[in-house]
């Protein structure tokens, strides 16, 4: 009976344990995702509003080139790269200095706009901006800029403890 | 032999048991004490999602200025746009409530591990996706501007109140707002201008060649 009774109270107190560090690593990681991708859009809205132009531009892997600056004095060229090998988000400046942004993301993609000069129709379900022509990437305006992050807990990758996403649009500076 | 009384009293009260009292007392304590553990973690766990919204919502408050500052003068005045619109926690996943593509609901293979993880009744699929899935609806309103009366250019301003609810994990409806300003005589004034070049000297190394050459190196 006593016996039983001590069963039934250790495996109570083990199944709290269990679910308070499970828990407790949802919630680290979680923000600690939080926090990378909060910086990151910092860095990239940065970059982004005051870029006088996208140089260049990909989708495997995802990357952005941008001539930060103006008139003249545009000469300050930021690159931000998605390696998926690594998992991780990069921003270059200046060839050499290489500053991982975002960890643990496995998708990250851009999609490069341009104003809508055509009146918008109200049928349209939102304020849609119409995407850029192939080989027109100096007239792009706006960026939208998607992620999707996810840690897990365990080494095989596969009990994810935490994942995060989003979407955002920015514009250029002109 | 004789044996001391109180040395028998004393071994007798080592092997006395727990009454049933007591155990239902200590079992109650125990539970008391699970319960407020669980509690507090389900605390905390909303307490992260609903961060988690709020951040959301805040994303897709800029989106949406930033997509109305990049809107003709002559659209925002005559107020010609849509003014709701829909957007999601995780935009790769799929409502079906929501106004984007059918079509990807298929391709996205996120959004295909979730319905097989999802339990096998058809409508308990889609039920889990739109609950892990927050639906934010928001609405644009469009105001004359709220400054002075004494500045002759109040036709060239606006006021813009952009507003998203989503309801949270409780049921309860929650709303965050922006406010900007328009003006007529700056971005929104733009016309069709042609592309524009770098500058001839200009001289960067692509990307995915620096991060390449950064491999090798560490190779």
């Amino acid at each position: 009976m006593s016996i039983g009774i001590i069963a039934i109270f250790l495996s109570v107190v083990l199944t709290t344990h269990v679910i308070a560090q499970r828990s407790y690593l949802l919630i680290r990681d979680n923000d600690d995702l939080a926090r990378q991708i909060r910086s990151t859009k910092i860095e990239l809205e940065e970059a982004l509003h005051t870029a006088d132009m996208v140089l260049d531009a990909g989708d495997s892997p995802a990357y952005l080139t941008l001539l930060c600056g103006s008139g003249d004095s545009a000469t300050n060229v930021i690159s931000f790269i998605h390696d998926p090998e690594q998992e991780t988000f990069f921003k270059i400046t200046e060839e050499t200095n290489v500053t991982p942004l975002l960890k643990n993301c496995e998708e990250i993609s851009f999609k490069l706009l341009q104003r809508q000069y055509e009146p918008i129709s109200t049928n349209t379900p939102a304020l849609i901006l119409p995407a850029l022509l192939p080989h027109t990437l100096s007239s792009c305006q706006a960026v939208e800029f998607h992620w999707f992050c996810r840690k897990y807990r365990d080494e095989e990758k596969t009990r994810p403890s935490a994942e995060q996403s989003g979407r955002i649009l920015v514009r250029l500076r002109n | 032999m004789h044996l001391p009384r109180h040395g028998v009293r004393q071994k007798t009260r080592k092997l006395r048991g727990f009454s049933l009292i007591e155990t239902l007392i200590g079992v109650v304590i125990v539970g008391l004490c699970v319960l407020a553990i669980t509690g507090g973690i389900n605390f905390c766990l909303s307490t992260l999602q609903s961060s988690r919204q709020w951040a959301r919502s805040s994303d897709i408050l800029l989106d949406m200025a930033e997509r109305l500052s990049l809107v003709r003068w002559e659209v925002i005045e005559a107020e010609t746009f849509p003014k709701e619109f829909t957007a999601l926690l995780y935009p790769e996943l799929l409502a079906e409530n929501t106004n984007q593509p059918a079509g990807s609901v298929e391709t996205s293979p996120r959004n295909q591990q979730l319905r097989d993880a999802a339990p096998s009744a058809p409508d308990s699929q889609t039920n889990k996706v739109e609950k892990i899935n927050t639906v934010f609806r928001g609405f644009i309103e469009l105001k004359p501007f709220l400054g002075t009366n004494n500045v002759g250019y109040n036709d060239h301003l606006r006021h813009a109140l952009i507003t998203v609810t989503w309801q949270n994990s409780s049921g309860r409806t929650l709303t965050n707002s922006l406010e900007v300003n328009l003006s007529r005589n700056n971005i929104t004034d733009f016309q069709e201008h042609p592309a524009k070049a770098p500058p001839a000297d200009l001289e960067w190394t692509p990307a995915p060649e620096v991060i390449q050459s950064l491999k090798e190196e560490k190779e």
